[in-house]
């Protein structure tokens, strides 16, 4: 259906305590931060590098070993900004398709899925304490961490 | 006998509970299961009132424990509905020790290593587009006619190249059986017996290999086909008479059957396929036709919310072959064909749950053709 034309006409400008209630909820709504994610192992694994397909693999389930090292993937928990940027620049999937998956994962071949944690901080000590560790934060959350070793930069 | 199970069931899920709960144990576990309630209504059909009512269907819990570094274990048990009253059922339980990446070896009860469907929905109805498996694909216990479940060793292997992942696995074990009352039932019921995967023991010492190859191509993302079959020998006992009076013609057969599969599972487009072929054998019985079954299934889900699907499954059971006859999914002198083509809709209202409803129409040339109608509402937790 053709619609009617109209005369030019300029928009109002939206007052700004709207952009700023707009901004707020999309900060509690967990979108996604500009910013790179950086994935680290623990400063004792057998890996010095990482491409995001084997950082894929192993939040899949589908690699689960390093030599003889157990891998420990170290995820967040459910609705986490974080974890749902990673799941979309890395696994590239949403954060329900990716717990579909490990649900039918379980179900099918046993094993377990990722760790959860509640904060960068507490992902990096995770992943410090055991030698398979491997988690993800973003780059500003990474600050002078210790035993861990960057393996990937995941750019926005 | 059944109640005892009902309190050995009850005695499992006390101890499970037990141990999730029990303060200061150092492993903590999830209990985790499938749950649905299905309404089925069904036209009437040769001799057959209509039916139509709520059902329970299969609740299953299922635990999945890394024990160590390279040790694992799972369990599924379901309580689920004979027809009165409630039974739980240990559906799988396993033990597993992974060698690396590639290579594990698991000891206990398994689905067996036969097609795509029977190794990837196992009793969550929740995981399948649609309300229920395919008929023949249906467990030993509800008129099944492939051994679902075998208890032995589970060898499995994968190996990812740059045409794509090969994944190989081999079961040995128990042989299945089939078993009846020896009795002449007279109410109509054709199958009165039942295929036994010998989980208990195996009393008639004859053994089953079965194997699978798979192959999911790197430049077709979502693709799937594989190769299975088991060879063993089924010993028949309990049903020197079938149903219908006449005389069952043997009392074991050799068994080879052969499965193909086909799938592609991808973003919105789910595409089921697979074949069955049974080369039965028996010097007791004069040379007869193989009998096969397949199933396609195809759906597509929009918006990650809404899945119509299609489904068209047949099976050619042979009028002399006597493993049809035991289980009771034919008689003697009748070749019997049995189709059913299924459309439905599923509605995810949340990833843990969906609703589902189906039309079906049976084309039997034993029960003769109906129509059925289906609404399923299935969950995970």
């Amino acid at each position: 259906m053709k619609r009617p034309c109209h005369t030019t006409r300029r928009a109002a400008p939206v007052p700004r305590w709207v952009m700023l209630a707009l901004a707020l909820l999309l900060a509690g709504a967990g979108v996604a931060r500009a910013e790179e994610l950086v994935v680290v192992v623990n400063a004792k694994a057998p890996v010095q590098s990482l491409s995001a397909k084997e950082v894929k693999e192993i939040f899949l389930g589908e690699t689960a070993y390093w030599g003889d090292v157990k891998i420990v993937p170290i995820g967040y928990v459910d609705g986490a900004t974080v974890q749902t940027d990673f799941l979309d620049r890395v696994v590239h999937v949403t954060e329900n398709v990716y717990k579909t998956y490990w649900i039918k994962r379980i179900f099918r071949e046993g094993g377990t899925p990722p760790r959860k944690v509640g904060s960068a901080a507490e992902a990096l000590t995770a992943v410090s304490r055991s030698p398979g560790g491997i988690g993800f934060v973003y780059a500003s959350e990474l600050g002078g961490a210790t035993d861990v070793r960057e393996v990937l930069r995941v750019a926005d | 006998m059944r109640t005892g199970k009902w309190r050995a069931g009850l005695a499992l899920l006390a101890w499970v509970g037990c141990l999730a709960t029990a303060p200061g144990t150092a492993r903590a576990f999830e209990l985790n299961g499938f749950g649905d309630i299905t309404y089925t209504d069904t036209e009437a059909h040769d001799g057959v009132g209509s039916n139509n009512g709520a059902a329970l269907g299969q609740l299953a819990f299922y635990l999945a424990e890394q024990l160590s570094d390279h040790l694992d274990v799972l369990a599924e048990y379901v309580i689920e509905s004979p027809g009165e009253g409630f039974v739980v059922d240990l559906e799988r339980l396993q033990v597993g020790y992974a060698f690396n990446n590639n290579h594990k070896i698991r000891a206990g009860r398994f689905h067996n290593l036969l097609g795509y469907w029977n190794l990837a929905y196992h009793h969550g109805a929740h995981l399948q587009t649609t309300i229920g498996r395919p008929f023949f694909l249906e467990f030993e216990d509800e008129n099944g006619v492939i051994p679902v479940h075998m208890v032995g060793l589970w060898w499995d292997s994968r190996f990812n190249t740059s045409a794509g992942r090969v994944t190989l696995g081999v079961m040995a074990g128990n042989g299945a059986s089939i078993n009846g009352d020896n009795v002449a039932h007279t109410d109509g019921t054709v199958n009165t017996t039942e295929l036994n995967p010998d989980s208990a023991g195996d009393h008639d010492n004859d053994k089953a290999v079965s194997a699978r190859v798979a192959f999911n191509p790197t430049a077709v993302p979502g693709l799937g086909v594989g190769v299975s079959g088991q060879f063993g020998k089924v010993n028949i006992t309990g049903i020197d008479t079938d149903a219908n009076g006449a005389v069952n013609p043997a009392d074991h057969l050799d068994q080879v059957l052969w499965v193909l599969d086909l799938e592609y599972i991808a973003d919105a487009v789910e595409v089921l396929a697979e074949y069955y072929a049974w080369m039965n054998d028996s010097e007791q019985v004069a040379s007869f036709d193989d009998s096969s079954a397949y199933y396609v299934q195809a759906g597509y889900q929009f918006a990650h919310k809404v899945t119509p699907y299609a489904r068209y499954e047949s099976l050619d059971a042979k009028a002399s072959d006597p493993y049809f006859i035991a289980v009771g999914m034919t008689v003697p002198g009748l070749d019997r064909q049995k189709n059913i083509t299924t459309v439905g809709v599923r509605y995810d209202i949340h990833y843990r749950a969906a609703l589902k409803f189906e039309l079906r129409a049976v084309d039997d040339d034993l029960d003769g053709s109906y129509n059925e109608a289906g609404v399923q509402w299935s969950f995970s937790f």
